[in-house]
């Protein structure tokens, strides 16, 4: 698998970790933030292949910071990790244009399946 | 605590005591009060039937008294005034027996009046009369004025003797006694009555007091109940909500536990600690399983369970089913078949539907001989559509069949622990069925197999809400 750089925002340092070692297992660079402001400092400051972002997020939340990159034009590829799964949250995902919508506990196998399945297409182009 | 308790409360009876005991003291006091009412009623009766009887007599002993004195007086006037002829003489001494016969039946007669001549002393005023006029009548040609002077002075003697016969007077006063004694027993009865009465109020305050005891015990043990329940209920919540937080936590480590070790398997497939990771793998990935199945229990109990409700033809739904249910089937090593068949809509959670269905085919398929078959047919009547899943496994004993949707109940022990799962599968199934207003049913004979019916009702929309869909589900089909 070649290259690519995920940014993961995610609080919970042990779910964050896992994620860091399996995308970099799969060859890919990885940049954590621990909260929704170390996450807009990231997003900012770099480009990315893949946003993996968590919606319950200290500071700012995951679906407000994507929101606020949208309305700049970003169109990063986004994976949302959600531990809801009721209407209003699918509904403000879809509003954000998120690619994949994960709701925890995930399954970590998918998880990366679904991540790989977004750098796929920039692979290919 | 129970002594005091009691004297807080009074007595210390309890009011079914009372109540008894009062209703024993009516029947006593009814039974008490009847006899002396007839007893009363037979004594009044004999002392006015014997005063009336006493009356009546004395009044005719006293008429035929006076009428024999007075025939007396009259044949001794014929005497007198005209000639002591043969039949005069005769006729007087009739008139003398029968008055003398009257005396003697006086006699008879129980005449104690004080101021009242007696039998006797009526025979003795008649006798000397009689002893005095009879001879004078003999000597009437000797002694004229002898006879003349007996005849008058024996004319007062009889006005005397009338006076003295007057027994009307005796009459009246015995009937006075008597009605006076009558009068004494009715009051002795009044007041015997009135005793009577007064025992059957306080019988009657006694229930009225037992009652107000019930209605008060009552009360208070509902009252009681009542917070019983509510303590009960707010336990139950406690606990289910234990449950479902304890549950929640304990995603994210399984998570964490089943991904690393997923990780350590990619960095090094054919490493000696691969085994030991992939155990990991699965025993987080059963645990997590087992997790999701608390928390839908535990949501299912502290409210309705959450499903994700959709209109659904059963066509396409049935055949998804059988196609995963075989899938299942055959991965654990049964010989499936399916007949379906069955017309309308359903409006269910689609997933959790087919899990339950899924959880049934995996028990028959866990239980049954390896390459068993399990059957899975549907049918449906004009309201509801059932789906049951049968296997010729070694199924279900009587006693274990009331009790296998109970968590975590397993009819083998030892067997259901080896062949994994935590058994809380039947609960689940059944915990879905209810949640979409359906039941599940199990019958079962030991040796031929194990039949579980899921019953789920059709939904029954208009022509206008099933238009869109219908079309929808045609097109699919194409």
């Amino acid at each position: 698998v070649s290259g690519g750089h995920v940014l993961v925002i995610e609080d919970d340092p042990k779910i964050a970790g896992l994620l860091q070692r399996g995308l970099s297992l799969k060859g890919l660079e990885v940049t954590v933030a621990e909260d929704g402001a170390a996450g807009r400092v990231a997003w900012n400051s770099g480009a990315f292949d893949v946003v993996l972002l968590d919606v319950m997020l200290p500071e700012v939340d995951g679906l407000s910071l994507c929101a606020e990159r949208r309305a700049t034009g970003d169109r990063t590829p986004v994976v949302l990790l959600s531990a809801r799964d009721d209407d209003q949250t699918r509904e403000r995902a879809a509003a954000c244009d998120v690619a994949d919508y994960v709701t925890k506990p995930f399954a970590y196998a998918d998880l990366m399946a679904r991540v790989m399945l977004q750098l796929a297409p920039s692979d290919a182009s | 605590v129970t002594d005091q308790v009691k004297r807080q409360r009074g007595f210390g009876t309890h009011p079914w005591q009372i109540a008894i005991a009062a209703v024993f003291g009516l029947l006593v006091a009814n039974v008490v009060g009847g006899l002396v009412a007839l007893a009363l009623n037979r004594s009044v009766h004999e002392v006015t039937d014997e005063a009336v009887r006493y009356d009546v007599e004395l009044e005719d002993r006293g008429d035929d008294l006076r009428v024999a004195v007075l025939d007396v007086r009259h044949y001794h006037r014929n005497i007198a005034f005209g000639s002591p002829s043969r039949g005069a003489v005769a006729d007087f001494e009739r008139a003398y027996a029968a008055l003398h016969e009257e005396i003697d039946d006086l006699e008879q007669l129980d005449s104690r009046g004080a101021d009242v001549a007696t039998s006797q002393e009526l025979r003795q005023m008649a006798e000397a009369y009689y002893a005095e006029f009879r001879p004078a009548v003999d000597r009437f040609e000797i002694d004229p004025a002898g006879f003349t002077r007996a005849s008058d002075h024996g004319l007062v003697s009889l006005a005397a003797l009338e006076q003295a016969a007057a027994i009307d007077r005796l009459g009246e006063q015995r009937a006075a006694a008597a009605l006076h004694k009558v009068e004494e027993v009715t009051a002795a009865a009044r007041l015997v009555l009135l005793g009577v009465l007064a025992g059957l109020f306080l019988v009657g305050a006694g229930l009225a007091y037992a009652a107000l005891r019930v209605v008060r015990e009552l009360r208070e043990l509902y009252a009681r109940q009542q917070e019983a329940a509510k303590a009960a209920e707010v336990a139950s919540q406690a606990k289910t909500d234990f449950i479902a937080d304890v549950s929640h936590e304990l995603r994210t480590p399984l998570t964490v536990l089943r991904g690393n070790a997923e990780v350590g398997l990619e960095l090094e497939r054919n490493c000696v600690h691969a085994p030991m990771l992939q155990d990991i793998v699965n025993e987080s990935a059963s645990m997590a399983r087992m997790v999701e199945d608390l928390l839908f229990l535990a949501r299912s109990d502290s409210a309705s369970p959450p499903l994700e409700l959709e209109v659904v033809a059963l066509g396409p739904f049935l055949a998804g089913l059988a196609g995963r249910a075989e899938v299942l089937a055959r991965e654990r090593g049964a010989t499936f078949e399916a007949a379906l068949d069955g017309e309308g809509w359903l409006q269910i959670d689609p997933a959790r539907i087919e899990q339950a269905v899924l959880i049934l085919v995996d028990n028959s398929a866990k239980y049954s001989p390896s390459g068993g078959l399990i059957s899975l047919s549907s049918w449906s009547d004009r309201r509801e559509l059932h789906i049951q899943v049968s296997d010729r496994g070694p199924g279900i004993p009587e006693a274990d069949l009331p009790h296998i949707f109970e968590r975590f109940y397993r009819v083998d022990k030892v067997r259901g622990r080896k062949q994994g799962g935590a058994g809380l599968g039947l609960s689940i199934a059944k915990t879905t069925a209810e949640a979409h207003g359906g039941r599940i049913e199990a019958t079962s004979h030991v040796g031929q197999g194990t039949r579980m019916t899921i019953h789920l009702p059709l939904f029954e929309a208009s022509a206008a809400d099933k238009q869109p869909l219908a079309r929808s589900s045609v097109e699919d089909a194409r």
